[in-house]
């Protein structure tokens, strides 16, 4: 019945029946895995691998009690399931090693992520992981039971409602449509609730507007591939917006070279965003700015007048009717109105703008949450049950939110970790990770995503919908929950004859299905009025998600916290990014620390000199200042010059939530007015990149390089008539070595499209939980001691607001006349016979020569053993890879593992390697696919291809390094040449 | 005189560095070569792999399929010793007693056997004791590697080594015993002869002397 098994399933799933479910299949959970056993098996790879060097140590090897079925100890099991990190609700496949999750890729047979994954879901691994997490119910911060848990929410439900006080149901956007059904039981039940949906990253404003034009209120499905014409008002749809790596990955289908033509992508924005940085086009305006463009582009549309730039823009915009996209994402009803005016005239509904299948991904309402806020200010609520969300943090009127929490009697909070709202909460509920739960979402309509366990939980927790249910006498176990749901409605939306066991089977097995989409009562085009917005003219703030952060929920994640900002380079802070020549006017320089207010409401950081920035916005990433941050206080080792991550009570960053405004009950995040005060302090910002263009000082620039030829770039028209253009000729290279390394067998290369690379940082992050790659905390961050495998480095050329800025991911190049190999003393680092530089870390003495004497400084040095203090935290580790220790160097090794078990595997199977088998972390999580990697002897293969392309380079050529890793010029699509040749 | 005292101090420093590398307790570090440590339960590989010839795999069944050959699961000694809880000559001496005595023959079991049932938490006549959870023996690892090496089973086994090569002839050992060094030396002499003898040696053995073939 099935086709070929790839990944594994829960056990649980297995053993299905046609009868309902009852407990008889419950006991099939004991042979799933207990607590005790994955203690066990952790003991025993303790034991196996972390002991080594003593004299004659005395092993334990400790081996399962009970054999589970087809788990054999050290080999990698996958698992399909689904992301919750970042709510775009991403498939992955879930890495499980002795029963225990330790890295996630994107499923490459998902529809809607196709194989890529955001940083944010690739690091939540590590949270499940956290031992400061929430394991067990608390009822009035006293650890209790469920079942007094259940009796006491119960007792309490029941007396509000003989009250006649509301009980309120406050959540993030619920996808999950068996969650949905459980709510609508629960509200039945109880006749006083209601059900509240927000997202602290509101998207509400969208939703609004097509209820105004289309008389429902949904969020449309946005097709990037079949986009011509992308016009992007402060939609970072490449970095955070809506769903990421979906975007990413459509958006570069319609950027393929080999094509006629490629999308064209105008951006207009205040700050600058990765999206920015990618775009074509890039226009600086202020919100209020933004505002009128709209408004003039979509006048100009209709009739002939003289707008300047807004005239250029629709006149593009009408040359691609119904191939073009206008989105934004400030969340304003006035512009979006303006924007689905735009898009309906331009004839992009049903092509690039779908309204069929469209994103349940967020469905949050401000008005509702205002309308809260209200009502409990009247003290009509009586009950208030929040689910996964942080209000007291996430709103700008948190504090008296917190205030009015303390008034309600009954107050509960299902959060899997201790946040700002949990301590004004009478009832904890924990969640479990989303690795440790069952769960069915509909982030796309017509597109149902399964997660499932991958291990059993850690901790005494239980799910949104598992409470739900047992509140309103569904008392079954959570698979069954959902099973039972879909078994009851699954005629009416399956696609294709599967019986229902099997169309289950296949869902767990996947991870995802295509259903029917639901319909919706989409009504006829209205023109709607454009209410008025309140952006501020003057000195505003934009509050902006940051691609580590999101709104905070992450916060206590080190991996994110330490994942350099790819614009500003930033890690472990949140400050006030001023364009250069404001900071001028103000007096101001990097790292003086100021005071922000607005309204009586203030927050003191400091400041960032952000180029390509308008002169009127002070722009700040949101998501900082969370409490549960001072966990890192003492991060980062010991030694006598430590400088404390956090003074004493301080959290990471700062908070601006409280400076968000409201214009009518719309959430505002920019064109908020704000001044902007010095205060005589000054801050340390830890950044990894200090440096932001290429310019050689003209004082010691050589006449024939003004700026540094790392990044070549070229137009679009220009690679059609020459595939050369934009590449750096005649370097003149000498060598001292003779050509004696034949590389027989493989010779492994690397290639890197500049031109598709958008900086998102998922290879950063990937390559860190692949490798084992510690966080060292600020002060070594500050000193230049990040550890990171994989940078990418950031360069801008122009000036002031109109700056091009590209990204280059940088990783050891693995030269074939490596400088690095003749230094070393002691021959730690040698080059392969596959022609890759190998560091052998129990060779290395740490005279940090081969650091010196690398070009591209791309070797780390362990200036001290890192903290693995947390043995919980450690389960996240890769054992195949060596945890390295003070005193010696490392570097990206290609994910030598990789290779190697791909080598071995198919050696087993008595087949070649063939090209594609080995995918490194950093190219399997590229949402861009930027990063191929292959045989180079193999002429057939890929990388064999691009390195014959015209537009491949390598990065200081001429020192005749003969890197094997190579990078392909950047072609951006527009008309005038730019700088030249060169970046600068 | 002078030069003659220089040489028979220097022969006798010689001799006193012969004398201490030839003594068989000096190692370099962590070789534990002839490590044989008592095990928790007296198993006898030369019963099981000698006399009973049973394959290696049957127990270390990972071998073929992972870095890992695996301890075997005190469920998988459950497969026989549901049924066999002691010896032949046991079972017999206790028939031959009870004729002797008149009595009913008894069941018997090792007193080996019984740290298995103790283990699954079964009583001495291995059954399942109600609400009695068991405890995975903790047995001794003998062969260790430190962990900056990364040695597999699989593409050994793959290759066709035979398991004796490396780990001896343990079908005659009673308890188990670390017969060779395990130091880099002796996997390089390994890896550099060229393997005629193999069923399915890898084509070019010098492809597997890079320091990343265990090193990363």
């Amino acid at each position: 019945m099935h086709k070929e098994k790839k990944y594994r399933m829960n056990q649980m799933t297995e053993a299905t029946t046609d009868s309902v479910v009852g407990p008889a299949d419950l006991e099939t959970t004991t042979t799933e895995w207990n607590r005790r056993d994955f203690l066990k098996t952790a003991g025993f790879s303790l034991a196996a691998f972390m002991t080594a060097c003593s004299k004659t140590p005395v092993n334990k090897a400790i081996p399962f009690l009970i054999q589970p079925e087809e788990v054999i100890p050290g080999k990698a099991y996958w698992y399909a399931s689904t992301s919750h990190a970042c709510g775009s609700g991403c498939g992955v496949l879930v890495k499980n090693r002795d029963s225990r999750p330790i890295k996630l890729e994107g499923n490459p047979d998902h529809p809607a992520s196709q194989g890529g994954l955001c940083p944010i879901c690739q690091a939540s691994v590590i949270e499940l992981y956290d031992s400061k997490r929430i394991y067990n119910p608390q009822v009035f911060r006293k650890g209790s039971t469920w079942a007094a848990l259940d009796s006491f929410v119960l007792k309490n439900l029941n007396k509000t409602r003989k009250q006649g006080k509301q009980i309120v149901l406050l959540t993030e956007t619920i996808t999950s449509p068996s969650i949905k059904f459980y709510i609508k039981k629960f509200l039945k039940k109880y006749s006083n609730a209601s059900h509240v949906e927000y997202d602290p990253i509101s998207y509400s404003a969208i939703l609004d507007a097509h209820e105004v034009n289309y008389g429902t209120r949904f969020l449309p499905q946005y097709d990037f591939e079949k986009a011509d014409m992308i016009l992007s008002l402060d939609a970072d749809f490449l970095g955070t917006w809506l769903s990421p790596t979906q975007f990413t990955k459509d958006y570069r289908k319609n950027r393929n070279l080999d094509s006629k033509h490629i999308s064209k992508h105008i951006h207009v924005e205040s700050r600058l965003s990765i999206t920015g940085a990618k775009a074509d086009k890039r226009i600086v305006k202020s919100p209020a700015e933004i505002l009128q463009l709209v408004k003039d582009i979509e006048s100009a549309l209709q009739k002939n007048g003289e707008h300047g730039i807004a005239t250029n823009i629709a006149k593009e915009l009408k040359h691609y009717k119904g191939k073009s996209l206008v989105i934004s994402g400030i969340n304003d009803i006035g512009i979006q109105i303006l924007v689905n005016r735009i898009n309906k005239f331009l004839g992009n509904i049903g092509k690039t703008v779908l309204h069929k299948n469209p994103s349940f991904q967020k469905s949050g309402s401000d008005n509702a949450v205002s309308q809260l806020l209200t009502d409990m200010k009247l003290g009509k609520v009586g009950a208030l049950l929040i689910s996964d969300v942080n209000p007291v943090y996430d709103l700008p009127e948190g504090e008296s939110f917190g205030e009015l929490m303390k008034t309600i009697s009954t107050t509960l909070l299902f959060t899997t970790k201790k946040n700002e709202t949990a301590e004004l909460c009478n009832v904890i509920c924990p969640l479990p990770h989303y690795l440790e739960s069952w769960s069915d979402d509909e982030f796309i309509s017509g597109l149902l995503s399964m997660t499932q366990p991958t291990i059993r939980g850690l901790g005494d927790t239980r799910t949104f919908r598992k409470s739900l249910g047992d509140w309103i006498g569904y008392e079954d176990d959570e698979r069954i929950l959902i099973r039972n749901y879909w078994k009851k409605i699954y005629s009416t939306r399956k696609k294709g004859n599967l019986s229902f066991n099997q169309w289950w089977d296949n869902l767990v097995h996947d991870g995802f299905v295509n259903i029917k989409e639901k319909s919706l009562s989409i009504g006829r085009y209205k023109q709607g009025s454009v209410p008025k917005s309140n952006f501020n003219n003057g000195m505003t703030l934009i509050a902006y998600p940051s691609l580590q952060m999101l709104d905070g929920r992450h916060a206590e994640n080190p991996w994110l916290q330490e994942l350099p900002d790819p614009i500003s380079k930033l890690t472990w802070d949140n400050a006030a990014n001023l364009s250069p020549k404001k900071a001028k006017e103000l007096g101001l320089n990097q790292g003086d620390v100021v005071k922000i207010s607005s309204n009586g409401n203030s927050v003191e950081m400091p400041v960032y000199i952000q180029d390509g920035q308008s002169d009127k916005v002070v722009a700040v990433s949101l998501g900082y200042g969370r409490k549960g941050t001072e966990r890192f206080k003492n991060l980062g080792p010991d030694w006598i010059q430590k400088k404390v991550t956090l003074d004493e009570g301080e959290l990471v960053g700062e908070r601006v939530n409280h400076l968000l405004e409201r214009n009518d009950n719309t959430l505002t995040f920019s064109g908020i007015s704000v001044n902007i005060t010095k205060t005589g302090k000054t801050a340390d910002l830890a950044l990894t990149q200090t440096y932001n263009t290429l310019k050689n000082p003209e004082n010691t620039a050589p006449p024939s390089m003004k700026v540094r030829p790392f990044i070549q770039e070229t137009t679009f028209g220009e690679y059609k008539k020459d595939p050369s253009s934009g590449a750096h000729h005649g370097h003149q290279v000498v060598t001292l070595w003779k050509d004696d390394h034949p590389y027989e067998k493989h010779h492994w290369g690397m290639a890197i499209d500049l031109g598709a690379c958008t900086g998102c940082s998922a290879c950063v992050i990937s390559c860190q939980v692949e490798n084992n790659v510690p966080v060292v905390g600020k002060d070594e961050v500050f000193r230049r001691r990040d550890m990171a495998w994989m940078r990418i480095d950031r360069y801008y050329s122009g000036d002031g607001e109109d700056v091009d800025v590209a990204f280059q991911p940088m990783m050891c190049q693995h030269c074939d006349n490596s400088p690095c190999e003749p230094v070393c003393p002691v021959l730690a680092t040698v080059h392969s016979s596959e022609g890759l530089n190998q560091q052998v870390y129990n060779r290395c003495v740490g005279t940090r020569f081969c650091a010196n004497n690398c070009p591209y400084k791309v070797r780390r040095f362990n200036w001290f053993d890192y903290a693995h203090n947390d043995e919980l935290e450690n389960m996240v580790l890769n054992p195949d890879i060596t945890v390295r220790s003070r005193g010696v160097m490392e570097k990206c090794s290609m994910c030598i593992q990789r290779i190697q078990e791909a080598k071995i595997e198919a050696k087993a199977k008595g087949i070649p390697l063939a090209d594609g088998d080995i995918k490194l972390a950093c190219q399997q999580s590229c949402p861009a696919d930027a990063i191929t990697f292959g045989d180079l002897n193999d002429k057939e293969s890929d990388i064999s291809k691009l390195v014959e392309d015209p537009r491949h380079y390598h990065v200081l050529e001429e020192l005749n390094a003969r890197p094997t890793v190579g990078y392909l010029t950047m072609v951006r699509n527009r008309e005038e040449e730019k700088g030249g040749n060169h970046h600068g | 005189m002078q030069k003659q005292l220089k040489l028979v101090t220097l022969l006798i420093f010689v001799v006193g560095l012969i004398i201490v590398f030839s003594n068989s307790t000096y190692r370099m570090p962590g070789n534990q070569q002839n490590y044989e440590p008592i095990q928790p339960i007296d198993f006898s590989h030369r019963l099981h792999a000698g006399e009973m010839d049973i394959p290696c795999q049957y127990c270390h069944y990972g071998a073929s399929q992972s870095r890992h050959a695996g301890i075997p699961a005190t469920s998988v000694c459950m497969n026989c010793h549901k049924y066999v809880s002691a010896t032949k000559e046991a079972f017999q001496l206790e028939e031959k007693e009870s004729v002797f005595e008149g009595r009913e023959t008894e069941s018997i079991t090792s007193v080996e056997i019984s740290k298995i049932y103790e283990a699954m938490g079964y009583d001495s006549q291995g059954e399942p004791i109600e609400g009695k959870e068991g405890k995975s023996v903790e047995w001794v690892k003998v062969h260790n590697i430190p962990d900056f090496v990364f040695f597999s089973h699989k593409p050994h086994i793959t290759a066709g080594v035979d398991c004796t090569d490396c780990h001896g002839d343990v079908s005659s050992m009673e308890r188990i015993k670390q017969t060779e060094d395990l130091s880099m030396g002796w996997c390089l002499d390994c890896h550099r002869k060229d393997h005629e003898s193999l069923d399915n040696a890898p084509e070019r053995t010098q492809l597997l002397l890079d320091c990343a073939t265990c090193h990363y």
